[in-house]
Formats: C-alpha cells, sequence, structure tokens
C-alpha cells in the first residue's frame, strides 16, 4: 500500500515536471477536487458502515472517547510548539497536525485549500507520524503504556497500524485503539478545513 | 465554498454508510474505487508538485519541517494521553473500567 502511494506521488511528479504541458496542469486542480469529492464519500460511506465500532462505542460510553480526545489535545499542542519554531502560522501548522497520520486525505484537503506547498507538507508530516509510530508502538507499549503506544498512531489506529499495535498490546487495546482511529479518522475532513478556516 | 463540499461528500458519504451499508462485494468495489481515486489524487498532487520548480527546490527543507512536525504531534499525544488518562485525573482504576466493561 505504501509503495502504491509513493510510486503515484513520484509518477506524478516526473509527469508534472517532464512530460505535462502547462494547460494540463492548469486542469490538476478540476481533477484533484473531483477526485477528492468521490473519496469523501467513498471514506464517509465506509466511516458510517462501521457499525460495529460505533456500537461499541456507544456501549462502552463516553469515557473510552477521552483516548481520542486526549490524542487531539496533545497533538494540536505539540504541532502548536513545532509550528512556533518553525514560523508556520497557526491555523497551517495545527490543520497539518489534524491529519492525525492520515497522509493522503489530509494532504490533499490542504492542497486543494491552501496550495500545494501546505499539502506536501501535511503529506509528508502524517507520512513521517506514520513511520514513527511503526517504530515507537513497540517501545512505549513496553515502557510506558498501554495506552501511550495507541496515542502514536493517531488515525492510523484503525487500519494500518492496527495489527502492530494488537501484537505489541492485548485485545482489550486493540479494540480501544480501533474506536480511537475510527473518531479520529472521522475528525480529520472535519478538523483540517475547519482549522484552516480559522 | 470548498469547506462546504467536503463536509457535504462526507455528509453524504456516511447517511449513505449508516443506513445502506454495503455488502461484502459492494465494500470490495468500494475499496477499489476509494484506491482509484486516492492514486489519481495523489499522482496529481505530484505532478502539480513536480511542475513547480520552486516547491521542488524547497523539498528537502519541507521534508525536514515535516519530521520537526511529526515528531512534535506524536509526543505530544504520547505526553497528553500519558499523563492525562494513565497517570493523571483519569487514571488507571477509571480507565481499567473501561476495559472491565468491555470483558
Amino acid at each position: 500500500m505504501s509503495i502504491i502511494v509513493l510510486l503515484a506521488v513520484v509518477v506524478g511528479g516526473l509527469l508534472g515536471a517532464l512530460l505535462l504541458p502547462p494547460e494540463a496542469v492548469a486542469n490538476l486542480d478540476k481533477i484533484i477536487e473531483t477526485a477528492l469529492c468521490l473519496m469523501l464519500v467513498g471514506v464517509g460511506i465506509d466511516l458510517g458502515s462501521q457499525r460495529e465500532a460505533w456500537r461499541r462505542l456507544a456501549k462502552m460510553g463516553f469515557k473510552i472517547l477521552l483516548v481520542p480526545l486526549f490524542v487531539v489535545l496533545g497533538t494540536l499542542g505539540g504541532v502548536i510548539i513545532a509550528g512556533w519554531l518553525l514560523q508556520l502560522p497557526l491555523k497551517e501548522a495545527t490543520a497539518i497536525g489534524a491529519g492525525f497520520g492520515w497522509y493522503s486525505l489530509s494532504g490533499v484537503i490542504l492542497t486543494k485549500l491552501h496550495g500545494v506547498e501546505t499539502g506536501a507538507l501535511a503529506f509528508l508530516t502524517n507520512v513521517a507520524r506514520e513511520l514513527l509510530t511503526f517504530i515507537l508502538v513497540p517501545v512505549l507499549a513496553a515502557r510506558l503504556g498501554k495506552l501511550s503506544a495507541v496515542a502514536t498512531g493517531g488515525a492510523t489506529t484503525m487500519d494500518s497500524t492496527l495489527p502492530l499495535i494488537a501484537r505489541c498490546t492485548d485485545s482489550h487495546t486493540a479494540v480501544i485503539a480501533l474506536i480511537n482511529g475510527v473518531v479520529l479518522s472521522s475528525l480529520v475532513p472535519i478538523l483540517v478545513p475547519l482549522l484552516m478556516s480559522l | 465554498m470548498y469547506y462546504i463540499l467536503i463536509f457535504l461528500c462526507l455528509g453524504i458519504g456516511i447517511l449513505i454508510g449508516y443506513f445502506r451499508p454495503p455488502g461484502v462485494q459492494a465494500n470490495r468495489w468500494l475499496h477499489r474505487g476509494l484506491l482509484v481515486t486516492l492514486i489519481v489524487m495523489l499522482a496529481a498532487m505530484g505532478a502539480e508538485l513536480g511542475a513547480s520548480p520552486q516547491i521542488l527546490n524547497q523539498m528537502g527543507q519541507i521534508g525536514g519541517k515535516a519530521v520537526i512536525l511529526a515528531f512534535f504531534a506524536t509526543v505530544g499525544s504520547v505526553v497528553a494521553v500519558y499523563l492525562g488518562l494513565e497517570r493523571g485525573l483519569w487514571n488507571k482504576k477509571r480507565m481499567g473500567k473501561v476495559e472491565e466493561e468491555h470483558q
């Protein structure tokens, strides 16, 4: 999957740099916009149909929401400091952080809303977050705590990093990770544009 | 305008998914479709990057910024969850309860 993503960006980059005439480049925005809308409908269907996760969420009560809530607070706190160090505008830093590791969606939404440079930064930041998660989950699960291990992954704990979390922790934590990922994934397409519009 | 469009598309999807959840076959097609739109979107984003020499020149710098942002985002999340949930106000007893209730 990661190879497909990387290949798509690199092949696109080569096409843009070497082959595409300027008229075609001018139309890329329309292509991104149409594909983004289609993808959001698809993502919505996927999220809406996760009835099992939503049912478990309702059963476990609001306490389980504390995990994604603290991940949101911690992520935004972290990127506010990083943004200050890098002299990034506050809304840009927080919108990039609100990708919570979902690089494809946050990268494209920000390319659409704020230009390709911010989109690229969001893409790379969230790719780096996913990579960091793969490195940190085993260490944190052993040394700090299971929930701390879940916290690293952000939105990725419902799919790409879930198998690793399940292996390094236990089945209860894996369920918490799944719900954490579903809640954070649902927040990405809401928070990214919202923070950018502030 | 785009903001409204984003929420509208997502909202329509969630409603469809909740009230008419796709079956196994439809779900397979949904994920294939998602993969295709994802590849198209990323290739178009890559092409925009490739066609912009000034951004290509800054790629190293953007990568460096990305690593710093990702590091702080991840560490911030861990610190918040560790202090807030595993050690803090909502201590282990309470989070343990969540797990017990699940059992």
